[in-house]
Parts: structure tokens; C-alpha cells; sequence
């Protein structure tokens, strides 16, 4: 017979930090696949409080270019496009579009940029200059409704398109454009049920109110010229950066990081990588402390990158040395030594990895009646 | 400048090469957002087609500047009206894989009319000028994706991916 151990509401509390109780989808038994991109946009939100709102979205615009992937092969296979080819292989390469976008918006190093190769000073350069436009118009952490499974953000006004031109309220010049198109369109789309795009009515009112009318006081054109000037200005560092794009590609095995050298001899941790922050502490809990060790020496704190990875893996310790105390005393803090000297482990011999000797499991019964449980506690008889 | 037989032959003008079944065949959308990719192509094409908007559709293609040109900013443009009528509720991953088949739903309505004549070097130039203009709109660098992917080695990509997962 097995003895019951009946935790406190503070044992359970203290457990529900590190897996919720009931909760279907939390604990290490449950993995969520995201593609890596999707992995990559979430991962550089969180890292990153420079980045806008608007560049957020910018990169999941990004995100449809990897579901045409075979179309853009397809298309520059047969018109001769080269830039369409090159941007469908791209497209086929896991983290390849995440990749692109960051060269594209400039993102500072501690992303997969890194990993590509570009490096911290040249990558970094201006990277709050190159904000999106919405910056400038729309709050940060403005609520946007969710369509689809999908989070939506404020989209730039369209003004800056020869082919149609809008006016300052953000309409269409073209009168007879725009009386056709909010005729023909606001029926089509913002209807609810068969016609809407969203396909649920209640999408099409959010919760909270948009700020598509600020955006048409923030043109885009002048976020893109902001932009632009920002970057133009900063010559030296735009030197950098374009020498540090003709070599993204090229110097991807010679990135020389910590994060590089870890992820050849760990190839699993490819995998975890590609889905920071949602596979990790998964992939982590499967893995024996002197792993944890072996990894930690391994990654050093090169940069932010590293930094990030070894957070991943204090969390990992901190939760084993809360669960093996039996979180009668629980450590929430997280800390990562930023300044540790730790020799690059691929120069000196490595040492053998130590053999994981499980607790012991208590073998005397604990006594009911030391167990300060509410069931224990509601089955004393009453007094008389 | 002499080119090679094969590239000779993939540049030919031949307008019926490359169809929208094509481009939508390849498109590979995830469950979640097929229903909106749907959606948002069918309210394209009735901006670009219907009765009621054609003629300034085709009056906005008979501008000046070459047809890719004019083919690629005119489908921007329809995807960012569709964006801001949508009351910012189109899902932002289905604006260029939609866009990337109005284009070439717009050249094959151009060949069938038969006013002007598009081939299939300007359907993949005015798909590039379109993924360029969207991206632009959104805040990115059209220069700096251009540097990226031309400066794309897939060589050293293959070497690295072998040695990462071998």
C-alpha cells in the first residue's frame, strides 16, 4: 500500500509556480510544435523591449512569405527572377525567413541573427531608428483583436501608393474609388458570418477601440523618411551593417559564438533553438544535471543569445532544486552570472560527465499524524 | 549581352506558362488561416473584377511606367485598402500570400482581355515589386532584403545545416 502525502495549500501553490495545477497544457508531458518563425516573432518581442508594436507585426507579414515559399520558387524558376528564387530558399530553410526579417528591420544582436552571422555592433546599429512607422502613432501594447488564432496589430495606412492615392482621413482620393470600394467592400468584409474575413462576428467589433484614426495623423511616409534619415545619418554604422549583410550569409559556420559551438555539439538543442521559449524548459527537463553543466560551460555569456539560453537553464535548476526541497521552500529568483570567467570549452579537454544519483526515497512512513493536512485536520473527532 | 539556351527559353514571352492555379497550388497556408486566405483573395478579386470597380481598376493600370510596375503597386494598393477596410482584422501573414495570387489572377485577366499583353517575366517582376512595396509599407528596407538575398549562399547554408543536425 502506497502511503498519501497530502500537501498544504502551500505546498500547492508553490508547486503551481513552475507547473499550474489542471492545467491540460502546462507541465513537461505537453509540447507545443510552432513553426520557427512564428518562434522567432514571439522570442524577439519578449527580448527586445525596443522593438514597436508595429515591427512585430511587420514580422509576421514576414511570416507569409514562408507559406509561398514554393510558389516564389515556383514563379522565379520560370520567369527567371532570380530575387524571387533566391527568397523562395530562403522561404525552405527553417529560421531562414526569421533570419531575413531581422536584416530586414535591423533587429539588435541576441536573435537568430546571431547565429547567422551578424554580428552585435553592425546588427545593432540605429535599431530603435528603424522602429516601424506606428511608433510613432500608436502605443505600445495597444490591444488588437485576435483573428483566427492569429494576433492582429494596426496596420499602416496605405497613402503612400501612386496608383492610389489617399487623403489625409486615411481614405481614398479617388472619389469614385472610394465611394465604389466602402460600397462594395464594407459589405463584403466587415459583415459578419459567410462574408466577413475574419468569419466571426464578433471579431469585427474589438474589444478596445483601434487607433486607426491616430494613424492617419502619423503618415507613413514620414516613418519611413524618419527611417531612412536615421540610418542614412549614421554612415559608419551603415558601412558596418551592409558589410555585415553581404557576409550574413556566408559566415553562418564561422559565427564563431558560444551559441554556434553549443548547438554543433548539442544537435538536439537545434530543435530547442528554433522553438526558444516554448520547447525549452520541455527540452531541458529531460536533460541530467551534469548536462545542465556541461551545456552552462559550454554557452558561455558571449552574448545576449547566451545570456538567454543560460536563464533557461538556472530556471531548469532553480525548479529541480525546489521539487527535490519538496517546495517547502520555494527560490523564485532566477540568477545568471553575467560576469563568470568560463574558458571556451572547445580548446580544453572536456571532463567526464558525472553519473546522476537520484534522492533517495525516504523509507520510513511519514506518521498521519504529523501531516498538517486539511483532510487530516477535518477528520479530528469533535468534542463532545 | 549572349544568355544560355535554358535562360532563353524560361524568359520567353509566354503568357500562359504560369497560371493563379499554379501560384495556389504552391501556396501552402496552415489550417488556421486558410479560411481567411480565401477570404481575403475573393474580396480582391471583386475590388479588381466587379462592375463597379474595374474601370478605375483599369484606368489605374493604363498609367504610365511598365506594366510590372503598375501590376505590383496597383495589387499593393488593393491589399492595403483591403487591410484598412478590414478594420485592421486581416491576419498580417496572409496579405502577401494572397497579393502574390491577385497578381497573377490580374495578368491572367489582363491576357484574356486582351488589352495588354503581360508576360511571365512581368508577373514575377511585378510579384517582387509587390512583396518589396508590402514589406515597405510595414517598415522594412526593401535596400537591406535585397542585400540579404542576394548576398544568399546556399552553399555554406547546406554545410552549416549538415553540420548542426547531422
Amino acid at each position: 500500500m502506497h502511503p498519501k502525502i497530502y500537501l498544504t495549500r502551500a505546498q500547492t501553490r508553490a508547486l503551481a509556480i513552475d507547473y499550474p495545477i489542471g492545467d491540460p497544457t502546462g507541465g513537461p508531458a505537453y509540447r507545443e510544435m510552432k513553426a520557427p518563425v512564428a518562434a522567432v516573432a514571439t522570442m524577439v518581442a519578449a527580448s527586445s523591449s525596443a522593438i514597436a508594436a508595429g515591427s512585430l507585426a511587420a514580422m509576421t507579414v514576414f511570416q507569409g512569405i514562408a507559406f509561398v515559399g514554393g510558389a516564389l520558387s515556383l514563379v522565379g524558376s520560370l520567369t527567371g527572377n532570380k530575387t524571387l528564387s533566391k527568397i523562395g530558399m530562403v522561404a525552405g530553410i527553417a529560421g531562414g525567413v526569421g533570419a531575413l526579417a531581422e536584416s530586414a528591420f535591423n533587429v539588435s544582436a541576441g536573435t537568430l541573427g546571431d547565429v547567422f552571422g551578424a554580428t552585435g555592433e553592425a546588427a545593432g546599429a540605429a535599431a530603435s531608428s528603424t522602429a516601424a512607422p506606428l511608433a510613432a502613432s500608436q502605443a505600445p501594447g495597444t490591444l488588437t483583436p485576435v483573428v483566427d488564432g492569429v494576433q492582429t496589430f494596426a496596420i499602416p495606412e496605405p497613402s503612400a501608393i501612386t496608383s492610389f492615392p489617399l487623403d489625409s482621413a486615411g481614405g481614398v482620393a479617388s472619389t469614385s474609388l472610394a465611394a465604389e470600394s466602402a460600397s462594395l467592400a464594407a459589405p463584403s468584409i466587415n459583415a459578419p458570418a459567410a462574408t466577413s474575413l475574419s468569419g466571426t462576428s464578433s471579431v469585427n467589433a474589438p474589444a478596445t477601440p483601434l487607433a486607426s484614426e491616430s494613424l492617419a495623423s502619423a503618415p507613413l511616409s514620414s516613418g519611413a523618411t524618419n527611417a531612412t534619415s536615421a540610418t542614412g545619418g549614421a554612415s559608419g554604422a551603415s558601412g558596418a551593417t551592409n558589410a555585415a549583410d553581404s557576409s550574413l550569409w556566408g559566415s553562418i559556420k564561422d559565427a564563431g559564438s558560444g551559441v554556434m559551438e553549443f548547438v554543433k555539439k548539442n544537435p538536439e538543442a537545434a530543435k530547442m533553438l528554433s522553438g526558444m521559449g516554448e520547447g525549452a524548459a520541455n527540452w531541458l527537463s529531460g536533460k541530467t544535471d551534469a548536462e545542465l553543466a556541461a551545456m552552462q560551460s559550454q554557452i558561455g555569456f558571449n552574448d545576449v543569445r547566451a545570456m538567454q539560453i543560460q536563464e533557461q537553464i538556472e530556471n531548469e535548476k532553480r525548479r529541480r532544486a525546489n521539487l527535490n526541497s519538496g517546495y517547502t521552500q520555494v527560490d523564485q529568483t532566477v540568477r545568471v552570472n553575467p560576469n563568470a570567467n568560463i574558458q571556451a570549452p572547445w580548446n580544453t579537454p572536456q571532463p567526464a560527465p558525472q553519473q546522476y544519483t537520484p534522492p533517495p526515497v525516504p523509507q520510513q512512513e511519514i506518521p498521519r499524524q504529523q501531516i498538517p493536512g486539511l483532510i487530516q485536520a477535518a477528520m479530528v473527532p469533535r468534542p463532545a | 549581352m549572349a544568355t544560355g539556351l535554358i535562360e532563353n527559353t524560361m524568359r520567353q514571352a509566354d503568357a500562359g506558362a504560369l497560371t493563379p492555379e499554379m501560384v495556389r497550388e504552391k501556396t501552402q497556408m496552415p489550417p488556421e488561416l486558410q479560411d481567411a486566405y480565401d477570404r481575403v483573395v475573393l474580396a480582391g478579386m471583386k475590388v479588381m473584377f466587379s462592375k463597379e470597380t474595374r474601370q478605375i481598376v483599369l484606368k489605374e493600370m493604363k498609367k504610365k511606367g511598365s506594366i510590372a510596375k503598375r501590376l505590383g503597386e496597383g495589387v499593393a494598393g488593393v491589399m492595403l485598402i483591403l487591410v484598412k477596410e478590414s478594420n485592421n482584422t486581416l491576419p498580417p501573414p496572409v496579405v502577401i500570400p494572397a497579393g502574390i495570387e491577385l497578381v497573377a489572377q490580374a495578368a491572367d485577366a489582363l491576357n484574356k482581355i486582351g488589352s495588354e499583353k503581360v508576360t511571365t517575366a512581368d508577373i514575377g517582376d511585378a510579384m517582387e515589386i509587390f512583396i518589396m512595396t508590402v514589406l515597405e509599407k510595414f517598415g522594412a528596407d526593401p535596400k537591406r532584403i535585397r542585400q540579404a538575398v542576394s548576398s544568399f549562399d546556399n552553399t555554406a547554408v547546406k554545410k552549416a545545416v549538415q553540420e548542426v543536425a547531422p
